[in-house]
């Protein structure tokens, strides 16, 4: 069953804000029912969202369109007050979906961990004019790897791998840079 | 199995090696000759025929390996053990053996699938490979040269064991940013 909430009635008078939501705290059973009860109830609709476990720490993403920042701010206020649960509102500008010019590759960084990995690729790819669209980094051990979704402009891509390769070898990091599957069934 | 393709080995066992191997220790990521290409081997030489057979030996004491190369026991070289025999995933499955200086000639129909490494004992990912394979090299030892026509599983560890041979975990090939999990462990 999805999350959605209850989104407001047509002629409903509820300003239809954009809101980007965060929530993060030590994880426990019951965090996203927590939070998706506060936002149905206040008859939000959750659009985009990701939520997943850090280490330990459950972190929740989203976007979600309707009610004013400041009754989301004090329905979520009970669900921080024991300190273990911290959540952030605030109003953000719809733009819209972005069109994309850019060519879809995936980006897989993996090496002993040290300080600036992160940083020092995706600067290159920053530098570039790629854009990152989705990005996650374990670290498990002393092995450090990260996996990034990148769009490219057209025609960039082996240089944008020749610098990759060159940031990649000062850090004693392995790289690699391959175009997104993107087939279509 | 079919004949034809059990042919492939010529009747090669690694008994045929004539050694019983050691066993290696397994190097992990982030060690530095997962991610260095191997050079080409002499089959013959009676270095690579032990390590042949070492990497048998390893392999077999190893729960759940169903292949190992070189660059894992810390040798880099194109050389890597193969066995996925009685894997619930594997379709066609050609036994144990080892192959050198193997590359892949066809692979078709792509498909996604969920892989670990002994090397990255604490990640999985998913990673789209060819369930249809034709792979070439030779084998240690004889030093004959061997075609595979293979498929499934026993496909998607032999192009995951040549990845190794040219210094690339699945990492390397993982399909989205999401695509890599903490792998479970259930005490």
């Amino acid at each position: 069953m999805g999350l959605r909430g209850r989104p407001a009635r047509p002629g409903q008078n509820v300003r239809m804000n954009e809101l980007a939501i965060t929530v993060i705290g030590r994880d426990r059973p019951g965090i996203v029912a927590d939070v998706a009860e506060v936002l149905a109830r206040l008859g939000a609709n959750l659009t985009d969202s990701t939520m997943t476990r850090l280490r330990g720490h459950f972190a929740m993403t989203l976007i979600c369109v309707g009610p004013a920042a400041a009754d989301v701010e004090a329905a979520l206020a009970p669900l921080a007050a024991d300190g273990q649960l911290l959540a952030t509102v605030r109003v953000v500008t719809p733009d819209g979906q972005a069109a994309s010019a850019g060519e879809p590759y995936v980006l897989a960084v993996h090496g002993a961990d040290r300080m600036g990995i992160v940083a020092a690729m995706t600067r290159v790819l920053a530098d570039a004019g790629g854009n990152v669209t989705d990005l996650s980094t374990r670290l498990t051990g002393s092995l450090y790897v990260v996996v990034a979704e990148v769009e490219l402009p057209p025609g960039s891509s082996d240089e944008v791998a020749g610098r990759l390769a060159r940031t990649a070898a000062e850090l004693g990091v392995g790289v690699s840079l391959r175009p997104a599957d993107t087939d279509l069934l | 199995m079919t004949a034809q393709e059990y042919v492939g080995l010529g009747g090669w066992t690694p008994e045929s090696l004539g050694l019983p191997g050691e066993v290696r220790a397994v190097v992990s990521a982030p060690d530095p000759v997962l991610r260095r290409p191997g050079p080409a081997v002499d089959p013959t030489s009676a270095e690579v025929v032990r390590l042949a057979a070492d990497l048998v030996a390893t392999m077999r004491i190893s729960p759940g390996c169903v292949g190992l190369a070189a660059p894992q026991v810390g040798v880099s070289a194109q050389v890597f053990a193969v066995d996925v025999t009685g894997h619930p995933k594997a379709v066609t499955v050609h036994g144990t053996f080892v192959l050198c200086n193997a590359t892949v000639v066809e692979a078709t129909r792509w498909k996604a699938g969920r892989e670990g490494c002994m090397s990255v004992p604490d990640l999985t990912g998913d990673v789209k490979r060819a369930t249809r394979l034709v792979v070439e090299g030779v084998l240690p030892g004889t030093g004959d040269p061997v075609r595979l026509v293979t498929d499934g599983f026993e496909a998607r560890a032999l192009q995951h064991e040549i990845d190794h041979c040219a210094g690339l975990l699945f990492l390397d090939r993982v399909a989205s940013a999401h695509a890599i999990y903490q792998r479970k462990v259930y005490l």
